[in-house]
């Protein structure tokens, strides 16, 4: 019985402190992007050695709209790049080598499902993805896999871009 | 100002009902010897009548001007003065716009608790009043609406997507633990607070949302914590 009001000041302390302890659980990252990783013949990451722009473009209202996303980026092994909120996002990747400039483009199209989504009504909406198909040209590039079609805030592997690389073990 | 006047009224609540229990009335504090109190709790019928309640704290947060209102009735027996299955049916609702984002959330359902507390003095029926802890299963079946501003491409310019979802349908279950007091104010009249820790189970989401409040759990998270306050009046029968 001695020890009832320590045990009561402390419930009275705890009930009343509760209703402070409301906190609003925002994701750090309200973006999403498409994870682009660049891998070997054997599905190994590596750093490109040319130098890499890449351009995103979709049509919207019948008209070609363009945004370089990536300018000459050096030694990448992977990229994060946003999806437009039309039916399809193509992204065109310009090589460039240190000694003789320019040496080719690949163009890449992504068709995807656009998914406006609600977590918390502090944080406002959203735009997810699902990839619902892919069409690529073969320049430098020899294939690319989808190993995510779900493209969310949480930053994960969407999609593989292979490569063939010389000097390799196979 | 709001979060503080109901924090003063929290506090005025809690302070009231423990205080009662702290200082009895003399006539309350007749002590018995353990062995007399063991023998009169084995002697002691098994059930020892019923009890209903209102939980008003929730309706007093919305009356100041909260987003939420949730009340509850609470139906329970009394056990050999130490086991209480204790059920509770409540409403909660919210119609609320963030006005920061003009974001807009409106639900409204049923929500239902079923469990057990523990009078942790089950041996002293001569305090006016008992601290117990207990356990509830909590379940509600609702639909949601969200809606906000259309969304605007930030990156590739002027396309803009409506966002607007009604009529989404979700269930949900939760745990919860409680510890809580209750103290007789006038005859068969009591009041007491409950702090409660909420533990979600399951929920269903949508994809393109997912509840934002939950009736019965409050803002949905994976845990909560709340304060109850309840008005009790112990049945005759």
């Amino acid at each position: 019985m001695k020890r009832l009001p320590v045990i009561f000041c402390i419930l009275a302390l705890a009930g009343l402190l509760v209703p402070g302890c409301e906190v609003e659980n925002c994701p750090p990252n309200a973006l999403s992007y498409l994870h682009f990783s660049l891998v070997d013949q054997n599905g190994r990451t590596f750093n490109t050695s040319d130098t890499i722009t890449i351009v995103g473009q979709t049509t919207s209202s019948d008209t070609l709209v363009s945004d370089t996303l990536i300018n000459q980026e050096a030694a990448a092994s992977s990229f994060s790049l946003p999806l437009s909120y039309d039916a399809y996002t193509q992204f065109v990747f310009i090589y460039h080598a240190l000694d003789v400039g320019y040496v080719g483009r690949d163009t890449i199209r992504i068709d995807h499902r656009n998914i406006p989504y609600f977590t918390n009504l502090d944080c406002g909406s959203m735009m997810f993805y699902e990839i619902t198909g892919t069409a690529h040209t073969h320049h430098r590039l020899d294939s690319i896999t989808i190993t995510n079609p779900n493209i969310d805030n949480n930053e994960k592997e969407n999609i593989r871009i292979y490569f063939t690389v010389s000097g390799v073990e196979q | 100002m709001r979060k503080k006047i109901s924090a003063s009224i929290s506090l005025f609540l809690v302070l009231s009902s423990s205080l009662l229990f702290l200082f009895p009335a003399p006539s309350w504090a007749q002590k018995k010897d353990k062995e007399q109190l063991k023998a009169d709790y084995k002697a002691s019928p098994f059930y020892q009548g019923s009890s209903i309640g209102v939980e008003i704290a929730g309706i007093g947060g919305y009356l100041l001007g909260g987003d939420i209102m949730s009340s509850e009735i609470l139906l329970q027996s009394n056990l050999k003065n130490r086991f209480l299955p204790t059920l509770e049916i409540g409403y909660g609702k919210t119609d609320v716009v963030n006005d920061a984002n003009d974001m807009h959330y409106k639900t409204s359902a049923p929500y239902f608790r079923i469990g057990m507390d523990y009078n942790v003095f089950y041996l002293k029926p001569y305090l006016p009043g008992y601290l117990y802890v207990g356990l509830r299963y909590g379940m509600s079946s609702f639909t949601y609406d969200v809606s906000g501003p259309d969304m605007t491409d930030p990156n590739y310019g002027g396309t803009t997507v409506p966002f607007s979802y009604s009529g989404m349908k979700s269930k949900a279950s939760w745990l919860e633990g409680v510890v809580g007091i209750k103290v007789r104010i006038y005859k068969r009249f009591h009041m007491g607070w409950a702090v409660r820790y909420k533990m979600r189970m399951s929920i269903d989401n949508h994809e393109n949302s997912v509840p934002w409040y939950v009736p019965g759990f409050g803002k949905n998270a994976s845990s909560s914590f709340n304060l109850t306050y309840n008005l009790i009046y112990n049945l005759p029968f």
